[in-house]
């Protein structure tokens, strides 16, 4: 049995073949050759999702003006920069932002959200210097 | 495609269920299944990252109160959220 799982916004959030029948309002019996994930339902039908845009108030900026932000907003040190960069537990992050981050930083793209996210988890941002963060984004 | 299987020696495959999902704005999702007895399934979690299969720290949970689950939270680890993660999984239930 195959089901399109759908999330508060009726989009689609995953599709599953299950073992066996499944009776919730968030999962919708889908045909074997439907796929569609990240869609909408509306009605017995699935529509496109089109991306919000990006607030053009801000500018995009690359990652040398996103670490001189940081830099700005949390007053580090270079000691204290190299014990960012130098951080075991963001080995990962770090890898993240070299090779899969591109050179083109949005203020209010989910990625930026998800950086900042991480940054402030490894205890290197505070909360309100992550709102600083944002509050002190380049405008165009 | 899942499927339940009819035959039942201890040890056998009783159910297998799959699916795709993805986590973009958020660090976890739940994925409804259907009921299977958590002491008895193996849970398979394949998570990609722009083409490249992502690191260790993700997993696969059948969340539940009980013996039995019907909800699959996949977690992404702290701070490594960038992107759209596609997860593919799988829960294998045995006899």
């Amino acid at each position: 049995m195959r089901y399109a799982q759908i999330d508060s916004n009726a989009i689609c959030i995953g599709v599953s073949d299950l073992s066996g029948p499944v009776d919730a309002p968030h999962m919708i019996a889908i045909g074997a050759q439907e796929f569609p994930l990240g869609r909408k339902r509306v009605g017995n039908a699935w529509q496109d999702v089109t991306p919000e845009p990006v607030d053009p108030s801000y500018r995009s900026i690359d990652k040398v003006e996103a670490m001189g932000l940081i830099r700005t907003v949390t007053g580090m040190t270079p000691t204290q920069e190299m014990a960012f960069r130098d951080d075991e537990n963001l080995a990962l992050f770090w890898r993240i932002w070299r090779e899969d981050v591109g050179n083109v930083i949005h203020r209010d793209h989910p990625l930026t959200d998800q950086i900042l996210n991480g940054i402030q988890a490894a205890g290197y941002l505070t909360a309100p210097q992550r709102q600083a963060v944002l509050d002190n984004w380049p405008v165009a | 495609m899942g499927r339940n299987v009819t035959a039942d020696p201890a040890g056998a495959v009783k159910s297998y269920q799959s699916g795709q999902t993805t986590l973009s704005n958020a660090t976890s999702v739940n994925v409804t299944i259907a009921s299977v007895n958590r002491a008895k399934s193996m849970v398979i979690l394949n998570a990609t990252w722009g083409g490249t299969t992502a690191g260790a720290g993700y997993s696969a949970i059948l969340d539940s109160a009980g013996q039995t689950s019907t909800n699959l939270r996949i977690s992404e680890p702290n701070g490594a959220g960038s992107g759209t993660l596609y997860v593919s999984w799988q829960v294998v239930e045995y006899y």
